[in-house]
């Protein structure tokens, strides 16, 4: 980002244009981009007081500070000679020639760094420097009407570009607008555009044309800016991300939605700023939507690509070109801000539930995106009639997005989009919070649900089962945007899950619904412990146990397919609890197996430091999981032994595990060695369904 | 005097070839032949020190005539026994006499004091050795001048004394370098 030094930096660069050799220049450029000013400034100091260089008093003065702030030992106060001002400049530029091979190579350049800039050549034809090279030489000028972007990296960028395809030039990236060295001044006279991206701000679109165009530089740029941003201003507001837009009117729609919601990215975290942004888009949408249909698509659709993190930092810079179109609507937006202001609240409150419930855990890494869904949400057309929380539709790109709420506005749904128009904008209306709404217990599904779509969705399917059993533990993820699972394909375990979904792995389903379930054996963890299963589970120990040694990654003869039973091997095996044993707790092979339980636990956190074998274990999670993958899953024969699913395993939190395994070592304890211990550990509190396994277990 | 000062700096501008990258060198020569021990005596020091050169104690007592032993990185630089070998490869080249070997031919017959003239390749990149000059300083720096203006943006120019011992990398290059001109004293051994 843009700072004060790094900008002075580059004003002393373009000031000294002209006045050392090229190459110098070139060098300075390049070390300012990587952040060696002070290299760069010593440099150029140096090559100035040896030259003798005769300044203006401005270069002169600004040179000198610079040359103290990197605080190199030159002293060019004293060194340098006194100051001259100048009249214009010396040097002289001529247009290139058609066949130029820099305008070639400049032209070749990828469009995305430069959107938003309008490049121009020239070549000087009067030596710079004290050993100046060939001439006429190319002076390849950009002028970026987009102020975030950092010109010293656009500079070194080009000026990189431009030397490895062999055509070696002067960068020289000045701000559109603003006054310019007269060495500038000069070369825009005279210089030939070479491109302009200025229209689209977004990358991902096509580009558009390069326009040929002769008119001088200066004149069109000011020209230029004044005509291009104001329509696209009137987007409705934040669609940084649109989709491809079906009609050209949606796409500057979102353009423009792209520039305001980068706008309110921008401002972020304030809340005033972003309700003024939104009170503004909605007024701009007001004025510019004739279409609301249209809009809600674009609005849809932007909300989804709001989750690209990377396209709202192209739209920061974008936002930026229309800065002044932005003032200049804002005056008129403002006095509609009051009205959409009641607006802001009515979507607001809608989406208030699932935020709170969503966004409360990812609170500061959802400040930025909030903003954004705040605006999408604001907007009338969209938010309006958002039925809210499930999103119909599997949302590849709403994965890695911590915003939950948006998930309305997914273009996989235009129609409920749509049956907000039928709502009156101004209207105001309350949202109750008793609108369909996720279990509170959403809030302990950790600390952002944002990771979790893609490879944890597998098990959702089951959870939501449970939800229908137990209502205080509903997950959280019923209003999530969740993809297309299939319920009985529970590809992963619960620990692959969670090592998948670092973040809402074990957390985000209900903790011991599954587990404390009896009638649901299949669900329970400790199904064997249910029903007639615990037998089974009891002799399954012994399989399990038998097994155990096979997941050291070596042949396991004893089971079927492997990775099926890696699941539930190391799913029995941390439920045992016996990793949480201490090994003088344990027999000889149980304590062999704790290292393995240990590892095949799904929450590594609280034993990394002593169970140093997991980590080639995890290796064999790994090989497992891509195995588990591929094989379709038939939990309840493979899990037969242990009469527990690895998903219901996965929704166990930590200190559920613990005790479970606690629970477990108990009961294996109690069966191989001592009854006593089984008493020992601790029950977990949620209830009395604790009791009946060990009861099954002792027998 | 400046002449003692730039006769040493000139010097250990001379040894550091090859240890130091072209583009500083180029540069800090050019520096030296605008009358910049001054700027020399700022920036050397730091320069040896971000490259970690090490230099020998009759480099260090060059470099203290340069820069003055009072600078306070001049302790810091790296000490070593002797130079290091050079590990660069020199080439003769096909003898082809292209303009800008003319212009500096041209240059150094006038200069007074030079002996012969030798051109080598390193890698793609040139290096005019001129045994012999007064002044040497001077020459260089309109050498590289003349080279910069021929579009070599690294101008490699090696004067070096008439006589005496020749770094590693200097000893390579006369090796590896095709004499483009020797003065009459050279020719006849005078």
């Amino acid at each position: 980002m843009e700072d004060p030094t790094s900008g002075t930096t580059h004003d002393l660069l373009l000031a000294l244009a002209g006045r050392v050799d090229d190459d110098l220049l070139r060098w300075a450029r390049e070390l300012v981009a990587l952040g060696e000013d002070a290299r760069a400034v010593e440099m150029l100091t140096a090559s100035l007081v040896a030259a003798k260089a005769v300044l203006p008093p401005h270069v002169r003065s600004a040179l000198v500070t610079a040359a103290h702030t990197a605080r190199t030992d030159l002293g060019p106060a004293a060194a340098l000679p006194p100051p001259e001002p100048e009249d214009g400049t010396e040097h002289r530029f001529a247009a290139p020639a058609g066949d130029d091979p820099v305008a070639g190579a400049v032209l070749d350049f990828p469009a995305r760094p430069l959107t938003g800039c309008t490049v121009l050549l020239a070549r000087r034809l009067t030596p710079a420097g004290t050993a100046p090279g060939p001439l006429p030489h190319p002076v390849v000028l950009v002028r970026v009407h987009d102020r975030t972007r950092r010109a010293d990296v656009l500079t070194y960028q080009l000026a990189a570009a431009l030397e490895r395809a062999g055509a070696p030039a002067s960068v020289e990236v000045l701000p559109a607008d603003g006054p310019i060295p007269a060495y500038h001044a000069a070369a825009l006279e005279v210089a030939v555009e070479l491109r302009d991206d200025v229209t689209d701000e977004r990358p991902w679109r096509p580009e558009p044309a390069p326009r040929p165009q002769p008119a001088p530089p200066p004149e069109r740029h000011a020209l230029a800016q004044p005509t291009e941003l104001p329509p696209r201003r009137r987007a409705p507001e934040p669609h940084p991300l649109a989709a491809p837009s079906p009609t050209p009117r949606l796409a500057e729609e979102t353009d423009r939605a792209g520039e305001l919601e980068h706008r309110v990215v921008e401002g972020t975290v304030e809340d005033t700023p972003a309700e003024d942004r939104a009170a503004e888009d909605r007024a701009v949408e007001d004025r510019a939507a004739e279409d609301s249909a249209v809009e809600d698509r674009a609005a849809e659709d932007s909300a989804v690509e709001d989750r690209a993190a990377e396209d709202s930092a192209v739209e920061d810079r974008a936002a930026e070109d229309s800065a002044a179109a932005t003032a200049r609507l804002r005056p008129a937006e403002r006095e509609l801000s009051t009205e959409p202001a009641h607006r802001l609240d009515d979507p607001r409150e809608r989406y208030a539930d699932d935020r709170d419930e969503r966004d409360e855990p990812a609170e500061e890494a959802d400040d930025a995106r909030r903003d954004v869904p705040e605006e999408a949400r604001a907007e009338p057309a969209v938010d309006a009639d958002e039925p809210f929380p499930e999103p119909p539709s599997p949302h590849p790109l709403a994965a890695p997005r911590p915003v939950p709420v948006d998930d309305g506005r997914r273009p996989a749904r235009p129609t409920p989009l749509r049956a907000r128009n039928e709502r009156p904008r101004p209207t105001v209306t309350p949202i109750s919070r008793s609108a369909p709404k996720p279990i509170p217990l959403v809030k302990r599904n950790g600390p952002n649900p944002v990771p979790r779509p893609l490879p944890v969705g597998e098990s959702r399917p089951p959870l939501r089962r449970v939800d229908d059993e137990r209502d205080g533990f509903a997950p959280p993820q019923d209003e999530r945007p969740e993809p297309v699972r299939d319920a009985p394909e529970r590809r992963e375990t619960p620990a692959l899950e969670s090592l998948a979904d670092p973040l809402n792995g074990p957390l985000h389903q209900p903790l011991l619904a599954p587990l404390l379930d009896p009638t649901r054996p299949e669900d329970g963890p400790l199904g064997r412990a249910d029903d007639g299963r615990a037998d089974d589970g009891r002799a399954d120990d012994g399989q399990a146990e038998d097994r155990r040694p096979d997941d050291r990654g070596s042949d396991d003869a004893v089971d079927g397919p492997a990775a099926r039973q890696f699941d539930d091997e190391w799913s029995q095996e941390w439920l045992s609890g016996t990793w949480a044993m201490a090994p003088s707790a344990l027999d000889e092979p149980a304590g062999g197996r704790e290292e393995e339980r240990a590892e095949d636990e799904p929450d590594r956190s609280p034993r990394p430091a002593l169970r140093p074998p997991a980590r080639h274990r995890f290796s064999d999670a790994d090989r497992e999981r891509s195995d588990e993958a591929e094989e379709p899953a038939a939990p309840d024969a493979g899990r037969d032994e242990t009469g527990m699913r690895s998903d219901s395993i996965a929704r166990l939190s930590d200190a559920d595990r613990q005790l479970l395994a606690r629970l477990q070592a108990e009961l294996l304890e109690g069966r191989r060695q001592r009854i006593g211990r089984r008493i020992t550990n601790g029950v977990p509190t949620n209830g009395s369904h604790r009791g009946v396994p060990p009861d099954d277990y002792s027998a | 005097m400046s002449g003692a000062r730039a006769a040493a700096c000139h010097e250990l501008l001379l040894r550091l070839a090859g240890r130091l990258p072209d583009e500083l060198l180029w540069r800090m020569r050019d520096w030296l032949a605008d009358g910049g021990q001054e700027v020399l005596a700022s920036t050397l020091p730091r320069e040896l020190l971000r490259h970690r050169v090490a230099i020998t104690d009759d480099e260090r007592e060059l470099l203290e005539t340069a820069v003055g032993s009072t600078h306070p990185l001049v302790d810091a630089v790296h000490p070593a026994a002797e130079p290091p070998p050079t590990q660069a490869e020199f080439e003769p080249g096909d003898g082809a006499v292209d303009t800008a070997a003319l212009a500096v031919l041209a240059v150094v017959r006038g200069h007074p004091g030079c002996v012969e003239l030798r051109q080598s390749w390193r890698g793609g990149q040139r290096i005019v050795l001129v045994i012999g000059a007064e002044r040497p300083w001077e020459l260089a720096g309109t050498l590289q001048r003349v080279m910069r203006a021929h579009g070599d943006r690294t101008p490699c120019v090696e004067v070096l004394p008439a006589h005496g011992e020749r770094s590693s990398y200097h000893q390579a290059a006369i090796i590896g370098s095709r004499p483009l001109w020797r003065s009459a004293t050279a020719l006849v051994g005078a």
